[in-house]
């Protein structure tokens, strides 16, 4: 199984010129016949909504509206042509903290750069071919950011408005047993 | 939520009391993969290794323009020009995203430190951003685009060095 690049259109939304002419080298190197590109992230969601891309390549840092806001725009339900488009976000960004926030505005995956052509065709082939359901709260629209049940989680039930509900850790003992 | 045309009506979702699971859209899945073999995967990915790899000669003129623009950014900065440090936060940023991607991994390895420390620290002393901004420029101009260089591991040692002495010291909250 592999992705057929050459049925899909892409969008990459990167300030810098060189990063974008990287970025083309590699997605035509796949295969990829459709891709659009813009300078910024206001000429990003024209280009979205215009032309709506199977597929959109996201930096964080850009002018005019940066990488959160335009993601939390394509996921805006009520005014996006497609809240459910996949964006994978390329960023020089590596901290833990900055990818918590990323994936709480709705993006599908993360890519730190320097990027890699294995890198980018994984992360496009995981948004293609397995996507994951979506899920709407009261505050959030977007990717499940549960990618698995841990049985073992602790913390506040981030899924419930207003009062959190927490979650108690479970004894070690109960965790032992379970390994038995 | 109304329904798009793109993509008909809209997938299956189950509600819940606070919130709703809708189903992954099969819709890309079905048009955008074919079958294929591990190797047609890695014939690919080496048609995109040898794209990159034509480019390659273009790296240094990029990183040279990549630089002016930073080298503006830290002016603007100095100057005290409205919105100058986002500006130079964000070039500093593309520099450390694409250094690497362009052969020059110690220039990314400074802005790296530059970028954690203005993400980290409330007011960075212009000497030390000076110091980083430098360090690139050097890096650069010198054509230092391995990982060891001798002399550019040095500088970049230090950098890193201050980097997290002030990082751990803001996240501790003292003003030494």
């Amino acid at each position: 199984m592999r992705v057929d690049f050459t049925k899909l259109s892409f969008l990459i939304v990167d300030d810098s010129i060189y990063m974008r002419r990287v970025m083309k080298a590699l997605l035509h190197g796949f295969g990829a016949r459709e891709v659009h590109e813009a300078d910024d992230g206001a000429s990003g969601l024209e280009i979205f909504m215009s032309q709506s891309p199977d597929v959109i390549i996201l930096d964080w840092e850009m002018p005019l509206l940066d990488g959160l806001e335009v993601t939390r725009m394509i996921r805006n339900p009520t005014s996006s042509i497609n809240p459910f488009a996949p964006i994978i976000m390329v960023t020089g960004h590596s901290e833990k903290r900055r990818v918590s926030i990323a994936r709480d505005a709705g993006i599908n995956e993360f890519l730190v750069k320097p990027i890699s052509p294995k890198a980018l065709y994984d992360r496009i082939m995981t948004v293609v071919a397995f996507p994951r359901p979506y899920v709407r709260t009261k505050t959030y629209f977007g990717p499940d950011r549960r990618r698995g049940v841990s049985n073992n989680y602790s913390g506040p039930e981030r899924r419930r408005d207003g009062e959190a509900e927490m979650i108690k850790p479970k004894p070690l003992i109960d965790k032992a047993r379970n390994r038995i | 939520m109304k329904p798009t045309s793109q993509w008909g009506e809209m997938p299956r979702s189950v509600n819940h009391d606070d919130h709703s699971v809708i189903e992954p859209v099969r819709e890309l899945a079905e048009r955008g993969v074919t079958s294929g073999s591990a190797m047609d995967i890695e014939r690919m990915i080496a048609k995109a290794e040898q794209n990159l790899a034509s480019l390659k000669q273009e790296f240094p003129i990029w990183m040279a323009s990549e630089f002016t623009e930073l080298q503006k950014a830290w002016a603007d900065y100095k100057a005290d020009m409205p919105d100058a440090k986002r500006l130079l936060f964000r070039r500093v940023h593309d520099m450390r995203g694409q250094a690497s991607t362009f052969g020059f991994p110690l220039a990314g390895r400074a802005a790296d430190n530059l970028c954690k420390l203005m993400d980290t620290v409330e007011a960075v002393p212009a000497d030390i951003i000076e110091a980083h901004v430098q360090t690139i420029n050097v890096i650069i101009r010198e054509n230092i685009n391995i990982e060891d260089h001798p002399v550019g591991l040095v500088m970049i040692v230090e950098l890193e060095k201050l980097g997290h002495g002030m990082i751990k010291n803001a996240l501790l909250g003292r003003k030494d």
